[in-house]
C-alpha cells in the first residue's frame, strides 16, 4: 500500500506573503473603493485597506470559506468603517452638521429660490456610466463627514437606524436630519456637475 | 383629534416644509394629515414633483454605487500606498 502523500510544508512566513499579496491583487482596489465611499478621503481608504489586510491575516483561520473572500474582507473592513465613523462622532461635527435651519434652495417664505431642472436618465444607465460614476463620487466626497456617514450606512449598508444612532451618538430626529440634508446636498451637486450639461 | 389651525398648516406648507415630508416619508409612514399635506401639493407643484422623483433616482443610484461598474472604472490605489500595504502586510 502507498504511503498517503506527505504535505509540503511551505514556510509559514512564504505562505502568508502569497496570501496577503493575492488578496491585495485581487481586492485591493474593490476594498479601496468600499472604503473611499464611505470616508471620503484617499490616505483614510487606503490607512483601512492595510488594517483590513493585516487583521484579515491575523485571523485568516477564522475564515470558513462559508462566504466568498470577498465578502469576507469586506466584512472586516466595514468594521474598521464604522469604527472611523463612531472616531469621527466623538470628536465633534455633528451639532454643526443637525445645526440650524437648512434653507438652501428656499426663499424666506420657504419657495423654491432655485430652479428645479429635470434630471435625464434611469438610476440603471446612469451607473453604467463611468463618468456619472466619478460625478458621483466626487459629490460623495463633497459631503460633510456626518452627512456621509449616516446615508451610507443607512441606505447602501442598511444598518437599522438604532444601531446608527449609537455609532454617530445622535437621536433619531438628528439622525434623520442628517440623512435628508445629505440627500439634499448630493441632489443640488449632481443637478450642478451632471444633469445640467448632460440634459 | 388634531386642531383645525395644526391640519390646516400641514396642508398649507410652503416647498421647503413639502420637501422635509416627501423625504420622511421615504423612511418612515407618515400620518394621515401629512401624507395628505405632501400628496395634495404635489398635484400643483411641479418643481416638489421633480424633487420627488430625484430623491427617488437617488435613492438607487446611491444602493448601487457600491456595485461593480462593468468598465470597472473608478479610483483605484495608488502604486505607492499599493507597495506600502504590501510592506505592511509582509511585515505581519
Amino acid at each position: 500500500m502507498p504511503e498517503p502523500a506527505r504535505q509540503t510544508s511551505t514556510p509559514r512566513s512564504t505562505f502568508i506573503a502569497a496570501n496577503a499579496e493575492g488578496w491585495l491583487d485581487a481586492h485591493g482596489d474593490a476594498l479601496f473603493r468600499f472604503a473611499l465611499l464611505r470616508v471620503g478621503q484617499r490616505e483614510i481608504a487606503e490607512d483601512l485597506v492595510q488594517e483590513t489586510l493585516v487583521a484579515a491575516l491575523k485571523a485568516r483561520d477564522n475564515f470558513a470559506g462559508a462566504s466568498s473572500e470577498r465578502t469576507w474582507l469586506i466584512g472586516i473592513l466595514k468594521r474598521k468603517v464604522v469604527d472611523v465613523f463612531r472616531r469621527r462622532a466623538r470628536s465633534g461635527g455633528i451639532d454643526e452638521a443637525v445645526g440650524g435651519v437648512d434653507e438652501t434652495g428656499f426663499n424666506q417664505s420657504g419657495l423654491w429660490s432655485v430652479a428645479v431642472p429635470r434630471w435625464s436618465g434611469s438610476p440603471e444607465s446612469l451607473l453604467r456610466d463611468a463618468e456619472f460614476r466619478e460625478a458621483l463620487a466626487d459629490c460623495m466626497a463633497g459631503l460633510a463627514d456626518p452627512l456621509r456617514a449616516a446615508i451610507t450606512l443607512r441606505e447602501i449598508d442598511g444598518v437599522p437606524s438604532e444601531e446608527v444612532c449609537k455609532v454617530l451618538d445622535v437621536t433619531p430626529t438628528n439622525l434623520w436630519t442628517l440623512i435628508h440634508r445629505a440627500r439634499n446636498r448630493l441632489r443640488e451637486c449632481l443637478t450642478a456637475t451632471w444633469f445640467k450639461e448632460n440634459r | 383629534m388634531r386642531n383645525p389651525l395644526h391640519i390646516w398648516r400641514i396642508l398649507n406648507g410652503p416647498c421647503r416644509d413639502m420637501t422635509a415630508l416627501i423625504s420622511r416619508s421615504m423612511d418612515e409612514r407618515l400620518g394621515f394629515w401629512k401624507r395628505c399635506g405632501y400628496k395634495l401639493h404635489l398635484v400643483y407643484c411641479r418643481a416638489c414633483r421633480r424633487y420627488r422623483k430625484q430623491l427617488l433616482t437617488l435613492r438607487e443610484i446611491i444602493r448601487g454605487a457600491d456595485s461593480e461598474a462593468p468598465q470597472a472604472a473608478g479610483p483605484t490605489l495608488s502604486p505607492d500606498a499599493r507597495k506600502r500595504i504590501q510592506d505592511a502586510v509582509q511585515d505581519g
